[in-house]
C-alpha cells in the first residue's frame, strides 16, 4: 500500500519553457530530472510534468493533479498546480507522496515476469528501471533508471522520443543511444512485453553495437553478404514501427479529443502500416528460410503454453470478429522440441488466419495432442474449409485462393510450413469435426 | 429559387448535406448500438438536459447577461460538434452521480454531518481543512446550481466545449467576435478546481492519512465523492469511468471493486444497498453468494485489465 502525502512547508517552483525546456526548477526536482537522464538547459526529462506544462500551455487555463515521477528506488507522486505565461509555464508543486512498494528494488526486479522475453538482452520494467543488461555493459547498471545508464537523443522539437515511448508502451526500434561514460554507440530495440492477464510488464529487446566504420574500405562482399530483404527490412521497419505508433497515438485520443472519423483514419492508418510490417517480415522470413545456413534451434517447450500464450495475444482480435478461443487448459502439457519462437510465429499465423476467415459467432478451438514420438497441435474453425484439390496449394508461395482486400500476403503458410519441416516436423491442413478446416502442426515430442 | 441569395442556398444545402450524414448516425447507433442495449428515452433526454446545462452555462458566461434563449444548442446540436464522445461520457457520469448520490442520501440521512468531509473541517493540519471547505462548498455549489456544470469538466474538455460555443455563437451572430473571444480567455484562464467537487476531493484523498483510510472505504462514512476518489487512487480507472460502473448496469462491478479492497462481505452488502437503492433484501442473498465467490486477487487482476483494455 502506499504512503500517504504530506503538505510541503514550501513548495517546489519550477519552471518550463513553451519548447520544453527546464528553465529553472528547485532542488528536488532537479534531482528528479536528473535520475531520469535530463540535462541542464534541455528538455524536462519527467514526463507528467511536461504534459501537464504543455497542457496548460495550449489550452492557457490553470490545471491541476497528481503527477508521478520516478525516483531511485522507488516513484513519487506530486500535487502539482501549473499555471500558463506567455512562454512558460509555471509549476507548482504543493504535495509530495513516497511509493512505496510491498516488495523491496531486488524483489520487484526478481519478480518481472519477461519470461515471453528469454532471449531478450535488454530488459526494462515498468518503471524504466534496468533489470537486464549485456555481459559486456557494467553490472551495476541493474537497477538504474534508463535516463541515467544510457544517452539518449532528443528530437528536432526538444523531445526525447526514446523516453516517451516506455511512458507511453510504444516500441522502439533501432535508436541510437550512448552508454554513458563510453565511447561506443549502440542501436537498441525495445518491444513492450504484457502478461496473459494484459498486465503491462516492461520492454524487452536487444542492444547492438554500432562498430565504427574502418579505415579502409571493406570488401564490398562484406556488405552484400546480407540478403537484399534483410537490408529493406532494416530500412523499412523503422518508419513503419514509428507510423504505427504515431497513428495509434492519435487514434487512442491520448492527447486529447478528436472528431471520431479522424480517429478512424489514423487507426486505418495504423493497420496499414502494420501490414506493410508484417509484409516486410514475412520476405525477410522467406529469405531466411531459403538460405542454405539457415537453422533452426531445438528448443525443450511446452505446446500448451505456447497456445494459451496465443490465444492472450490474439484474444482482443478475435472479440472483435465475434469469435471465441478455445483454449487447452492450464493442465494440459504436452512436451516438444520446437524453436520457441519460430513455433510461436507459425501458431499465430493459423490462429490469426483462423480468426480473420471464420464467420463472425464461430469458435476457433487449438487442440494439442501427444502421440507416439510426435506431438500435434491442431488449429480448427468453423469455416468454409479448404477444399481438397486445393490443400497443396494453400502452401504454396503468394497463393491467396482467390482471396483479396483483407491484410494478408499469401506468404504466411508458406513460411510456416518451411518452419514446420525445417523443426523436424510438419504442417498440413485437413477437415476439421466441425466442418471447417483444421490445420495440424506436428513437432517432435521429447 | 431565381432570386434566392446564393449564399443562403449554399448554406442550407451545406446544412442539408450535414443533417443527412447526422441521420445516418444516428440511425446507424439507434440500430445497432455499441453497448448491447439501446438507451432508453429517459436516458437520451437526461443525457441532452446535461449537455443543454453545460453549453447553456457557457454561452451565459460569455455573452454575461446574456438572454434566457439558448442560442447555440441548435447549431450546436445540428452540426455534430455535441457528439464528442467525452462529452456523452462526462453527461453519464453526472447521471450516474445524481442517481448514486439521491440513493446514498436517502440512506445515511442526518448521518451525513458525522461524514468525513464534515469531521476534516476541525481536523489539525489547516491546510487539510481548507481543502475540506473547498470541497463540501463545490459540493453544495454543484447540487444547487446547473449553470456551473461546466466548472466540473476537465481542462481539456472545457477548452474544446467554450471555444465551440464561441463558434456557434458567432455564427449565430449573438455577438462580435473580439467580445467573445475575450470572454471565451477570461473564463478560461479563471477556471481552476475549486468549483470541481471530485477533483477536490481527489485532491482530499491525496493528502489524508492512513487512519482515515476505514472511513474512505466506506462511502456511507466518507461520502460518494471521497469513496469515488479514493477507488481512483486505488485502482486508478478515473473517477467518472467509476461513477459510470458502479452507477448503472449490473451490481457485478461494484462487487469486484469492494472484493479488490478486501472489504467485509457484510460491509460490503451494506454499500451495495446504500448505492444501489434498486436491490431489496430478498436479492441480498444471491448477491451474498456471488461476493462470497470472488477472489479479490482475481478481482484485482480484472480490475487492471479494465484499465488497460476498456478506459478511455
Amino acid at each position: 500500500m502506499n504512503d500517504f502525502a504530506s503538505f510541503l512547508s514550501v513548495p517546489i517552483k519550477v519552471r518550463v519553457s513553451s519548447n520544453g525546456e527546464l528553465v529553472s526548477a528547485d532542488p528536488p526536482v532537479w534531482r528528479l530530472h536528473a535520475l531520469a537522464g535530463g540535462n541542464e538547459n534541455g528538455p524536462i526529462a519527467i514526463p507528467g510534468l511536461a504534459i501537464l506544462a504543455a497542457l496548460s500551455l495550449r489550452t492557457a487555463m490553470r490545471v491541476e493533479r497528481p503527477v508521478r515521477a520516478a525516483d531511485e528506488d522507488n516513484d513519487v507522486e506530486l500535487w502539482v498546480e501549473a499555471t500558463p505565461n506567455v512562454d512558460y509555464a509555471d509549476l507548482l508543486i504543493t504535495g509530495w507522496r513516497d511509493i512505496v512498494s510491498n516488495t523491496n528494488r531486488s524483489e520487484r526486479l526478481e519478480s518481472v515476469d519477461l519470461s515471453v522475453a528469454t532471449s531478450a538482452e535488454i530488459l526494462i520494467d515498468t518503471e524504466h528501471r534496468i533489470v537486464r543488461l549485456p555481459s559486456s555493459l557494467p553490472h551495476d547498471c541493474i537497477g538504474q533508471h534508463f535516463g541515467t545508464v544510457f544517452v539518449v537523443q532528443t528530437d528536432e522539437n526538444g523531445r526525447i522520443p526514446i523516453l516517451e515511448a516506455l511512458t507511453e508502451k510504444l516500441p522502439i526500434m533501432q535508436a541510437p543511444v550512448a552508454v554513458v561514460g563510453r565511447s561506443a554507440k549502440y542501436l537498441i530495440d525495445l518491444t513492450p512485453q504484457y502478461a496473459a492477464d494484459s498486465r503491462f510488464l516492461g520492454h524487452a529487446g536487444v542492444l547492438r553495437e554500432i562498430q565504427p566504420l574502418p579505415l579502409v574500405a571493406k570488401p564490398a562482399a562484406a556488405t552484400s553478404d546480407l540478403p537484399m530483404s534483410k537490408q529493406l527490412a532494416s530500412v523499412l521497419k523503422q518508419p513503419l514501427d514509428r507510423i504505427v505508433a504515431n497513428a495509434e497515438t492519435i487514434g487512442s485520443l491520448v492527447h486529447g479529443p478528436l472528431r471520431d472519423n479522424y480517429a478512424e483514419y489514423a487507426l486505418d492508418i495504423a493497420n496499414a502500416a502494420r501490414h506493410l510490417t508484417e509484409l516486410v517480415s514475412d520476405m525477410e522470413d522467406l529469405d531466411a528460410i531459403d538460405r542454405p545456413d539457415f537453422s533452426v534451434a531445438r528448443d525443450r517447450i511446452e505446446l500448451g503454453d505456447i497456445a494459451r500464450r496465443v490465444g492472450g495475444l490474439l484474444a482482443l482480435k478475435a472479440s472483435d470478429h465475434g469469435i471465441s478461443l478455445v483454449l487447452p487448459d492450464e493442465t494440459h502439457a504436452v512436451p516438444a522440441i520446437g524453436e520457441f519462437r519460430r513455433v510461436l510465429q507459425i501458431l499465430l499465423n493459423l490462429v490469426g488466419n483462423a480468426v480473420r476467415y471464420a464467420p463472425g459467432g464461430s469458435t476457433v478451438t487449438i487442440v494439442i495432442e501427444k502421440q507416439a514420438d510426435f506431438v500435434s497441435i491442431c488449429v480448427e474453425d468453423e469455416g468454409q474449409g479448404v477444399p481438397i484439390a486445393d490443400r497443396a496449394r494453400v502452401f504454396e508461395k503468394f497463393e491467396r485462393l482467390g482471396r483479396s482486400g483483407d491484410g494478408g500476403s499469401g506468404l504466411g503458410l508458406f513460411i510456416s510450413r518451411k518452419l514446420a519441416r525445417a523443426m523436424g516436423g510438419d504442417l498440413i491442413v485437413t477437415d476439421a469435426t466441425a466442418g471447417g478446416a483444421s490445420f495440424q502442426l506436428t513437432l517432435p515430442a521429447r | 429559387m431565381g432570386s434566392a441569395n446564393p449564399d443562403n442556398c449554399v448554406a442550407m444545402a451545406t446544412g442539408q448535406v450535414r443533417a443527412a450524414q447526422a441521420l445516418r448516425d444516428d440511425l446507424l447507433a439507434a440500430l445497432f448500438p455499441h453497448s448491447g442495449s439501446a438507451p432508453s428515452e429517459l436516458l437520451q433526454s437526461r443525457v441532452k438536459l446535461k449537455l443543454k446545462s453545460l453549453t447553456l452555462g457557457i454561452e451565459r458566461a460569455l455573452l454575461k447577461s446574456g438572454p434566457e434563449q439558448h442560442q447555440s444548442w441548435n447549431m450546436l446540436s445540428e452540426s455534430g460538434l455535441l457528439r464528442e464522445g467525452a462529452l456523452v461520457d462526462f453527461a453519464l457520469s453526472r447521471i450516474a452521480e445524481d442517481k448514486l448520490q439521491n440513493a446514498l442520501q436517502s440512506v445515511v440521512k442526518s448521518s451525513v454531518l458525522n461524514q468525513l468531509p464534515v469531521v476534516l473541517l476541525g481536523h489539525s493540519n489547516e491546510r487539510l481543512a481548507a481543502i475540506a471547505r473547498t470541497l463540501l462548498h463545490a459540493e453544495h455549489v454543484a447540487a444547487t446550481d446547473d449553470a456551473i456544470l461546466y466548472h466540473r469538466l476537465d481542462s481539456e474538455l472545457l477548452h474544446l466545449l467554450c471555444w465551440r460555443v464561441v463558434a456557434a455563437l458567432l455564427e449565430c451572430q449573438a455577438a462580435d467576435a473580439d467580445t467573445l473571444s475575450n470572454a471565451a480567455n477570461a473564463l478560461l484562464a479563471e477556471h481552476h478546481n475549486d468549483l470541481n467537487p471530485l477533483a477536490i476531493a481527489r485532491k482530499v484523498v491525496f493528502f489524508l492519512g492512513p487512519e482515515y483510510r476505514v472511513s474512505m472505504r466506506d462511502p456511507r462514512s466518507s461520502g460518494l465523492l471521497l469513496f469515488v476518489a479514493w477507488m481512483d487512487r486505488d485502482y486508478d480507472l478515473g473517477c467518472d469511468f467509476i461513477l459510470r460502473l458502479i452507477g448503472g448496469g449490473h451490481v457485478a462491478p461494484l462487487l469486484l471493486l469492494l472484493k479488490g479492497q478486501e472489504t467485509e462481505t457484510d460491509t460490503a452488502l451494506e454499500i451495495v444497498i446504500a448505492l444501489r437503492s434498486a436491490f431489496g433484501n430478498s436479492d441480498m442473498p444471491d448477491i451474498r453468494d456471488a461476493y462470497l465467490a470472488l477472489d479479490p486477487i482475481e478481482a484485482r487482476v480484472a480490475i487492471e485489465t479494465w484499465r488497460e483494455n476498456f478506459r478511455l
